[in-house]
């Protein structure tokens, strides 16, 4: 059952019923004065007429004979408006003789009667010098019923139309309660079919009472929420789908041309040259594959595997990298600066080594020949910021968003050339979350970048030493 | 000469294609991004467009639309080898597409027949007094016209073709009877004996020991 309806049946059965009975009461108590006060002036007009019989009798001295004058006397005496009064002596044949019976002498009974019980009769038995009177004051009731009749009926309308006026009044106001929960669950219907962007408006009409206002307000939050989530789960599955299609990309590019020239190497009379530079193609692109291969394992394996950070000295992995960087030095034309303080950090040294290498070779490319890089590393407070500087090309702020995102290349047929594949700073990033920091970068086209993190120094150590 | 222009960033398969291209008698040019791509359509007229997808500056969806008030037919050449992504270029307009890796022969094949359906191949091949009419699928020898099976012409045409080429057994029964080979080598060499008998070409179909047949022309 709705609600606005359950709000509205109970209500309306709560305000029929006190109407109703307590109306009913009300008419009731006030009918029933109106018959008593009537009932009573028969009663009591009957019973001074029967003392006064008693006194016309006592004057008379002679009942028997004066029954008529007594008679006559008696209905001037006690005349009244719409109260008809009568003798009988027990011989009289009109007595009502039912009534003689059920009395007692000096006994006073009354009824209603007639058609319909409009009458009201009060009889009193009265008994002198030995004769049998009946005393009967007979009034008719029938104006004071229809005046009941007709407080019934105008409390019957009053009755019929506060239900009217209650049910229409109710029901409005069951709907104004019920209106903002219906508007909730249309919401949230909506929300359940998959619009995630629906809210529940918080306007003060909509909203209704206190708790209903609050009600809304935390299925708004509530929807947020889970709104973020799926977007998030979006992204998440965005991000995982871009990745499979980049993945494929760069896996076929290379294959293409392996099975592709190896096709022409095994169909065709070549030349000398032709082959040459065939077989070559081969084998470049075959050493991408592996590249790609061995970059992408390592991701896997660090992702499923992290590996323990063990204390390293500095001064040692310095003297370690001096010879990556001679080697980038010799292939790139660039000059490096290594210059890393000595300290005992926490980190896993060949990871380190390949982030390093990673980010100087990066920092090579991005230079001219003959630019100066700068590879510096010194301890910041509880940490070991290491910082990788160079004075090229720089990279593009949309790009930098990006920049750690698998298989991205802000320059993809330069990257290609240079034997990229755009997974070397994802690799990056990846490292540097095993050594719970983060990449930061800082970048201006034209000026330079500078990449830099932050290793955590091995504390234990410290105190030893 | 029939001129093909083929967009492709990576170095590697675009002279991939173009060698392949060039030995079945097109001529080529490769454009390294799209706006070089644009710039080359603008330069020149071409009867072929061989576009990859990701592409940098311009991707090969705009360069599909831009090419369309040039009038060339489309082949796309991708990675890309969802379902959507191939519906997406068919339904752009592309004339075919083509999933890498792929192969060789089969590049030359879907090239082949894209400029068919634009009337853009010679409709006869004629080597020495053998002419095939392609419209009419017609043989004739010295003005004589041989009778041959659809699969024997198919045979016949597929090594017109891929003149001088060493074609695999394996590889001429896939394109011929476009079903798996496994190795299923007698219908092969029933088909190429009758071919060479048919239309004397014994010593034009060689075979090549452990791999299949070439057709050697008279140069080579």
């Amino acid at each position: 059952m709705k609600l606005y309806y359950k709000i509205f049946l109970i209500a309306y059965l709560i305000v029929i019923a006190t109407v109703g009975i307590g109306g009913f009461f009300l008419v009731n108590g006030a009918v029933s004065t109106i018959l008593d006060t009537q009932t009573q002036r028969v009663i009591a007009s009957n019973e001074s007429a029967a003392q006064m019989f008693l006194i016309l009798c006592e004057e008379e001295q002679d009942a028997g004979g004066k029954i008529n004058s007594i008679r006559q006397k008696l209905s001037m005496l006690s005349s009244s408006d719409n109260i008809r009064l009568s003798i009988y002596t027990s011989d009289s044949a009109a007595i009502p003789n039912e009534l003689l019976d059920e009395l007692s002498p000096g006994e006073q009974g009354s009824r209603y009667t007639g058609e319909e019980n409009r009458l009201f009769e009060a009889a009193t038995r009265v008994n002198y010098d030995g004769e049998d009177y009946l005393i009967l004051s007979v009034s008719d009731f029938s104006q004071v019923l229809s005046q009941r009749d007709r407080i019934l009926g105008q409390y019957r309308v009053v009755l019929l139309v506060s239900a009217l006026v209650s049910a229409a009044a109710l029901f409005f106001f069951a709907l104004r309660i019920a209106h903002p929960i219906q508007n909730i669950s249309n919401v949230s219907g909506k929300i359940a079919k998959g619009q995630y962007d629906r809210r529940v408006e918080l306007s003060a009409r909509s909203a209704g009472s206190a708790e209903i206002a609050e009600l809304a307000e935390n299925f708004n939050r509530m929807a947020d929420t889970v709104e973020e989530n799926i977007h998030s789960l979006e992204r998440e599955n965005e991000r995982q789908q871009e990745f499979v299609s980049n993945f494929t990309h760069e896996l076929k590019t290379p294959m293409t041309s392996i099975i592709g020239y190896a096709d022409l190497l095994r169909s065709y009379d070549l030349t000398e040259e032709e082959i040459r530079q065939f077989s070559d193609s081969i084998h470049r692109e075959g050493k991408r594959l592996e590249k790609l291969s061995m970059t992408l394992l390592e991701l896997l394996v660090m992702q499923h595997e992290p590996p323990e950070l063990t204390p390293l000295s500095m001064r040692q992995f310095s003297r370690e990298f001096g010879g990556t960087a001679a080697f980038i030095t010799q292939k790139y034309g660039v000059s490096i600066r290594l210059e890393l303080k000595n300290a005992i950090v926490l980190a896993e040294g060949t990871l380190l080594h390949s982030l390093l290498n990673n980010l100087t070779e990066n920092a090579a490319k991005a230079s001219e020949s003959g630019a100066e890089i700068e590879v510096t590393g010194k301890t910041e407070g509880d940490l070991y910021e290491i910082c990788v500087e160079d004075h090229g090309r720089g990279i593009s702020k949309e790009a930098l968003e990006k920049i750690t995102e698998p298989f991205y290349m802000e320059d993809k047929s330069r990257s290609r050339s240079q034997g990229g594949a755009g997974l070397g700073l994802a690799l990056c990033a990846k490292i540097a979350q095993i050594h719970k920091t983060k990449l930061r970068f800082e970048s201006e086209p034209g000026k330079g970048t500078k990449v830099s993190f932050s290793l955590m120094i091995d504390k234990g150590q410290e105190r030893t030493r | 000469m029939i001129k093909i222009l083929i967009a492709e960033d990576d170095p590697s398969i675009s002279e991939l294609i173009s060698f392949s291209l060039r030995k079945a008698g097109y001529k080529t040019t490769v454009a390294s991004d799209g706006a070089e791509a644009a710039a080359e359509l603008d330069r020149d007229t071409f009867d072929l467009l061989l576009l990859d997808i990701m592409l940098p500056s311009i991707d090969g969806y705009s360069l599909l639309e831009y090419s369309k008030q040039f009038e060339v037919p489309v082949i796309f050449i991708t990675a890309k080898a969802d379902i959507s992504d191939r519906v997406k270029g068919l339904k752009m307009g592309a004339e075919d597409y083509i999933v890498k890796p792929f192969d060789v022969l089969e590049l030359q094949a879907r090239v082949e027949t894209a400029l068919r359906r634009f009337n853009k191949t010679q409709k006869t091949l004629q080597f020495r007094d053998i002419l095939i009419d392609t419209v009419s699928h017609e043989v004739s020898k010295g003005g004589e016209k041989i009778e041959l099976t659809p699969k024997e012409y198919d045979l016949l045409l597929f090594f017109f073709r891929n003149q001088g080429i060493a074609l695999y057994r394996e590889t001429i029964y896939e394109h011929v009877w476009e079903e798996p080979y496994f190795g299923n080598t007698r219908t092969l060499d029933l088909h190429i004996q009758r071919l060479r008998k048919k239309l004397d070409l014994g010593d034009c179909i060689e075979s090549i020991y452990k791999i299949g047949y070439r057709f050697r022309t008279d140069d080579s």
